[in-house]
């Protein structure tokens, strides 16, 4: 028999409960964005983003289910309403029933897992050794005293991304850092917290603005620091755990990591 | 990790306050002794700013100092740092019209918010507590910003322009997860006999941010005003009326529209190198799209951005220069039309880097309507570099 979409969305959700996360019918992310339960499944890609890079790539690789961690239509709550008129919109949608392409969204869920992968996958890609994670799940790592720059560009050779914005003195000693994945990036504020790593975060107006606090911070020498490399940077990684939890339980199809795609590049 | 007292804050913080190459900016001016006051200054901009002022705002009030104070000169700037105010000092100004909050939040408030202890966050307290540690706190509390409602409270009237909102996010932001403390055996503490194991008993040691700000606010005797959701409600936009004058384009607008410039064909990483100059970007800059294609339509989005903006102006322009939109939001899109095929360039300049374009313009206009006391813009920079 076939597998569909929805039989693995089923296998899906029976493994979260097992481990602890039951499934919220509730949640407005978590859902069919393309698609539905029966369409029959070839392969699966799991993706940060349903971009139409990722789209593309897993079609052509034969994989015609996309689980996705954000978004499809460029807005966190998928209005198709105010892109339904736009062409690029057209031109995706068109893509993707021509290629019977199949979307799921799974966000809320993979957050509530423990571990997150999503934080274990920024941690990785930054090069943060999980052995210097000071408690399991903290999302904070201990790390030898270093500085503000060294540390930065250790991260950007890691991660080979060169879209990573910094704040802060880049000779400010640093050691305690907490990382965050997408727009849950930590303030930068609390007393035992030098640097900050994360996703996303707004620059003012923010729950807390962290760039005046860390300029300030500079200015009056206290040693502090925010790296920023991205929300899809910072939760791509993670979708290669998700598939690695994900393959075992659909053995009938190929399950791939696939990358929704640089989004920027810096000019000189 | 230092934890400087109060005194050595004060100490560092006034330091080079006095003297320095710029402390005879003002006095060159040569004006005879103004009695104008922050307060008459902000009524006269609540009077010309062209739009109705609101009354109930919580976002465009004093912030810090008296505004009965008898004001030397005005800096206005994208955002009050520290580095700013240290430079406004050494001018001889002690009044700043800033249009980025000054304490790190919309509420703008003088405390840190919730306690200064360990994996206190700010998604825990609400500003306007008692403030903790005490000592550092202002006492020259100047009006209005105290009463700033909760980071995220809801806009007032007067906004900028449907395409451009400030507002604080879409609500769509996924859920910040709790941030579990460093167990105190691991951390440390901070400073001899206050370390964190002994939080409950001793009060923890003031935010020194927070702290040094306060201090070297009181101890010059500042006065901070926010200028920025009347500022940017105005026609033209004026953060993109500066931005098209530093780049020489006002002779390039299209049929009148401020956002609209159709400039001589100019490569996509050309413009954002000629971007990243002449606004003295260092890493808020980040580019979509192919690098060689020629774009001559460009469309302005200033300020921080919702998806339904980008929708609308990305089809009708070449390239889209923004002040920070939500990556999944602007950017993927931008993403996907690029990858769909159609040439387009997005380029995002980063949120403060724009508001200093507006508020040059701000400074132009103040010199105007206040010729008795002498105004200057400050920029606070590029928050932002990159690593090599």
């Amino acid at each position: 028999m076939a597998l569909t979409a929805g039989e693995v969305v089923n296998r899906m959700k029976a493994l979260l409960a097992l481990q602890g996360v039951p499934w919220n019918d509730g949640s407005t992310r978590d859902r069919f964005k393309f698609g539905g339960p029966d369409t029959v499944v070839l392969g699966i890609a799991t993706t940060f983003m349903g971009t139409f890079e990722a789209i593309k790539t897993a079609s052509d690789q034969g994989l015609n289910m996309i689980i996705a961690h954000e978004d499809t239509y460029w807005t966190d709550a998928d209005n198709t309403s105010i892109v339904e008129n736009d062409p690029t919109y057209k031109l995706k949608v068109d893509f993707m029933a021509k290629n019977n392409i199949v979307v799921f969204r799974n966000h809320d869920h993979m957050h509530r897992q423990r571990p997150d992968f999503t934080f274990v996958g920024t941690a990785r890609e930054v090069g943060l050794d999980p052995m210097t994670e000071t408690a399991p799940n903290s999302r904070r790592y201990l790390i030898p005293e270093t500085t503000l720059g060294e540390l930065a560009a250790r991260v950007k050779k890691v991660r080979g991304d060169e879209a990573i914005r910094v704040v802060g003195d880049p000779n400010a000693k640093v050691r305690r850092v907490a990382v965050g994945a997408g727009m849950a990036t930590p303030s930068v504020q609390p007393a035992d917290i030098d640097v900050v790593i994360g996703g996303e975060q707004r620059e003012i107006e923010g729950t807390f603005d962290s760039p005046e606090y860390v300029m300030d911070a500079a200015t009056l020498g206290v040693p502090k620091g925010w790296i920023i490399i991205g929300h899809n940077t910072s939760e791509e990684s993670g979708m290669q755990e998700f598939a690695d939890w994900l393959r075992p339980m659909v053995p009938e199809v190929k399950v791939k990591h696939v990358r929704a795609g640089t989004v920027y590049w810096v000019p000189k | 990790m230092n934890h400087l007292s109060r005194r050595e804050f004060v100490a560092l913080t006034t330091a080079g306050a006095v003297g320095g190459p710029l402390a005879a900016t003002f006095a060159h001016a040569q004006r005879p002794a103004s009695r104008l006051t922050a307060n008459d200054i902000v009524e006269r901009i609540k009077q010309n700013v062209g739009a109705p002022w609101n009354t109930g705002t919580v976002i465009d009030t004093f912030k810090a100092g008296d505004p009965s104070t008898v004001v030397t000169g005005v800096v206005v700037t994208s955002m009050a740092t520290v580095a700013v105010l240290q430079q406004a000092v050494k001018a001889g100004a002690n009044f700043v019209i800033t249009s980025a909050p000054t304490f790190y939040s919309r509420a703008d408030s003088r405390q840190p918010p919730g306690s200064r202890g360990a994996g206190a966050g700010p998604a825990g307290a609400r500003p306007g507590g008692p403030p903790p540690g005490g000592g550092a706190v202002g006492a020259a509390r100047g009006g209005g910003g105290a009463a700033a409602g909760r980071a995220g409270a809801a806009r007032g009237g007067g906004g900028p322009s449907p395409a451009t909102v400030f507002g604080p996010g879409t609500g769509a932001s996924a859920p910040r997860p709790p941030t579990p403390p460093l167990p105190a055996s691991a951390v440390p503490p901070a400073q001899p006999g206050a370390g964190l194991a002994s939080a409950a008993a001793t009060p923890p040691p003031p935010d020194p941010v927070y702290a040094g700000k306060n201090a070297f606010i009181d101890s010059n005797k500042l006065v901070i005003f926010r200028l920025t959701e009347h500022w940017n409600a105005r026609t033209p936009d004026p953060r993109a009326v500066g931005l098209a004058a530093s780049m020489g384009w006002t002779k390039y607008k299209a049929s009148d529209d401020a956002l609209r410039y159709d400039v001589p064909p100019i490569a996509l990483d050309a413009l954002a190198s000629q971007l990243k100059k002449v606004l003295a970007i260092r890493g808020s800059i980040r580019v979509i799209g192919d690098r060689t294609f020629r774009a001559q339509k460009i469309g302005l989005l200033p300020g921080y951005s919702l998806i339904q903006a980008s929708l609308a102006a990305l089809p009708t322009v070449d390239v889209l220069i923004v002040g920070e939109v939500q990556e999944w939001e602007g950017a993927t899109y931008a993403q996907d039309v690029v990858f769909s095929g159609v040439k387009k360039g997005f380029i995002s300049i980063g949120r403060v880097v724009n508001e200093s374009t507006g508020m040059q313009v701000c400074a132009d206009w103040l010199k105007a309507l206040v010729p008795e006391v002498p105004v200057r813009f400050i920029s606070a920079g590029d928050p932002y570099w990159r690593p090599l």
